[in-house]
């Protein structure tokens, strides 16, 4: 009786916190640092022709002596003159520009609380405007290229892993019996790295990103208005789709972990999720720039790299799951799921070759570019060791596995299984790396 | 698209309200079948700790300064942590004497990230009553982790007077400064 008396009054407790969700009001909005409120010409605007002048206007009045604007071309030519300032609006005179995508950069001081904010954006005149130029000479205490790797890294933990298990473990369950699978928490533990790290390195590679396009210190940049660079580029767009894939992501593996019922379909969602989000990394790459098909090439390759080292991934974690099973139930698992994860690597190795030669010829405008640039040397030694992983893929394949097929105990797998992991983990950063270089031309 | 500070204070309100619930069903007294008190094992908690989490998150991907993305990131890791290990603990997946201890601490944690915005942005709308809320949070998580080594504990714990107090104020102060 007491007990149903406290539960009603919860509940009744409960209802009536969540109706103070409902009763929203709409009033006016309030300002603290000088925001820009309106530019023209506007963010990701494109323009018939040149404009003469450019508009600024602030959610605050700004101080004229501190007011710093420059408006740069392809080129680095800045077009703004001195700034003319009344209250929050700037305006800036232009000189005459020609067709191309302009950065606009701008960094106030606020009359109101004399704190600095800044921020950049870009338009076009005649052309779709580029993403904001970098400031030259910038350098960050984090390296791009390692935000890059961690981020594949996540791919590859959460998308290529639990979706190499998903299509393993179902089918080698049903060969088998039906038996729980002994990787299961290992995987989760693996998959919720992988997606927090994936998170997190989104979130400061945008930053980073960010920064290096609006400049002006540290200090400043913890005021610098954002939403410019999140909305107007790739980048931003993707890290705002992909924080909350891998959210979700998250959100499915936690219910995994506490529903062991329905472990594996939430594992397997999480996986395809995981593969999802990968997109945010093709969309803010190179090749989105250059068409349709050459995004969608670059998101079959990065997917298929996926399945291929998670598929290695999970083979790994199972072996060290398996070792508390008895030794006959651990080497038919085993046996098991390595034949068919050999089956799906050989497709998956033949879509990133495809991808990768497909990609190269749109990125290199000429073969010499793979050794006169950066980006082409980086592509050569990529590809080289690359090679070596599909040597060694290949290796187990024509040898290894028929002797698997015929009986042969698995562990004589493991040492080049391992070597092969490896190699690729050190391929998937010289991919970090490449995704952060200027294709040449 | 910016959240503009009223939509910012609105979210505020949400979370406010969540916040209180959240309180209600951890802190009001439950008896079991025996007339003892019993802990819950209602999911509403963990999963409101969560739900929590992605609304904090999504004042950072659109909040439109950096300090504020920085804060709320750390917030929504703390909000989200908490949750899941209050869901498994309370679907019996993973028990741990110190799982007691999460929500306590992550109290603390929230009260001091509260007070490092405060120190961030000192001049920022409702400076003094973020750190007051921070405060109140902290005093709150305090409170509860002592209770939690008391061997006779009060029925109703002390935490829960600062804890309300927080979760009124995050609902109706924001509005009231962003008005």
């Amino acid at each position: 009786m007491r007990a149903g008396l406290a539960s009603r009054a919860r509940t009744r407790a409960l209802v009536a916190a969540a109706c103070a969700c409902v009763a929203l009001a709409a009033p006016s909005t309030a300002g603290a640092h000088a925001s820009l409120q309106t530019a023209n010409p506007g963010s990701g605007r494109t323009l018939s022709a040149a404009p003469q002048t450019l508009e600024l206007a602030f959610s605050e009045d700004v101080i004229r002596r501190y007011a710093r604007v420059s408006v740069l071309g392809a080129h680095g030519e800045d077009l703004a003159g001195p700034p003319r300032v009344a209250g929050g609006v700037v305006e800036v005179p232009l000189r005459p520009g020609r067709r191309g995508s302009y950065t606009v950069r701008w960094r106030m001081v606020s009359s109101d609380d004399g704190h600095a904010s800044a921020g950049a954006y870009s338009f076009g005149v005649q052309v779709k405007p580029q993403a904001p130029v970098p400031v030259k000479g910038l350098t960050v205490p984090v390296a791009p290229q390692l935000l890059a790797w961690l981020q594949f890294l996540g791919v590859v933990l959460a998308g290529g892993l639990l979706t190499v298990r998903a299509l393993v473990w179902a089918p080698a369950r049903r060969v088998l019996g039906d038996e729980s699978a002994p990787d299961a928490t290992a995987a989760i533990a693996a998959a919720v790295v992988g997606a927090v790290l994936a998170l997190h390195a989104g979130t400061i590679g945008f930053l980073v990103g960010a920064y290096l396009v609006i400049g002006g210190g540290f200090t400043g940049f913890e005021h610098a208005a954002i939403e410019p660079i999140r909305a107007g580029t790739h980048a931003g767009q993707a890290w705002t789709a992909t924080t909350f894939a891998w959210l979700g992501v998250l959100a499915l593996l936690v219910a995994a972990w506490v529903t062991p019922a329905r472990r594996e379909t939430l594992l397997a969602c999480a996986g395809i999720s995981g593969l999802a989000a990968a997109f945010g990394l093709s969309w803010a790459s190179h090749p989105s720039s250059r068409g349709t098909l050459a995004l969608v090439a670059d998101y079959a390759h990065v997917l298929a790299s996926a399945l291929w080292v998670g598929g290695l991934v999970a083979l790994v974690l199972l072996a060290r799951a398996a070792r508390s099973l008895p030794p006959a139930r651990r080497e038919a698992i085993t046996r098991a799921c390595v034949l068919r994860v050999s089956a799906l690597a050989a497709p998956a190795v033949a879509v990133v070759g495809a991808g990768g030669v497909y990609l190269a010829l749109r990125e290199l405008p000429d073969p010499s570019a793979l050794v006169s640039s950066h980006y082409g040397i980086t592509l050569l030694a990529k590809t080289g060791v690359a090679l070596g992983a599909v040597a060694l893929g290949g290796y187990h394949r024509r040898f290894v596995v028929p002797r698997l097929a015929a009986g042969t105990p698995v562990a004589t797998l493991r040492a080049t299984l391992a070597l092969e992991l490896g190699i690729l983990l050190a391929v998937l950063a010289l991919a970090a790396v490449l995704s952060q270089s200027a294709p040449p031309g | 698209m910016i959240l503009p500070h009223l939509q910012i204070a609105r979210a505020h309100w949400v979370l406010g309200a969540l916040f209180l619930a959240i309180l209600i069903e951890e802190y009001v007294p439950l008896m079991g079948s025996d007339g003892r008190p019993v802990r819950s094992r209602s999911l509403f908690v963990p999963w409101g700790l969560m739900i929590g989490a992605v609304g904090v998150w999504a004042t950072t991907v659109f909040a439109d300064v950096v300090h504020d993305m920085l804060v709320h990131t750390l917030w929504g890791d703390i909000l989200f942590a908490a949750g899941a290990l209050e869901l498994a603990r309370r679907r019996g997946v993973y028990e741990r004497p110190w799982l007691d201890s999460v929500l306590p601490l992550a109290f603390v944690c929230w009260g001091s990230l509260f007070v490092i915005h405060v120190v961030m942005e000192p001049a920022a709308v409702g400076g003094g009553w973020h750190l007051a809320m921070g405060l109140l949070l902290i005093a709150g998580g305090i409170l509860e982790v002592v209770r939690l080594q008391l061997r006779r504990a009060p029925r109703i714990p002390l935490a829960a007077l600062p804890l309300t107090g927080f979760a009124l104020a995050l609902i109706v102060i924001p509005v009231s400064q962003a008005t």
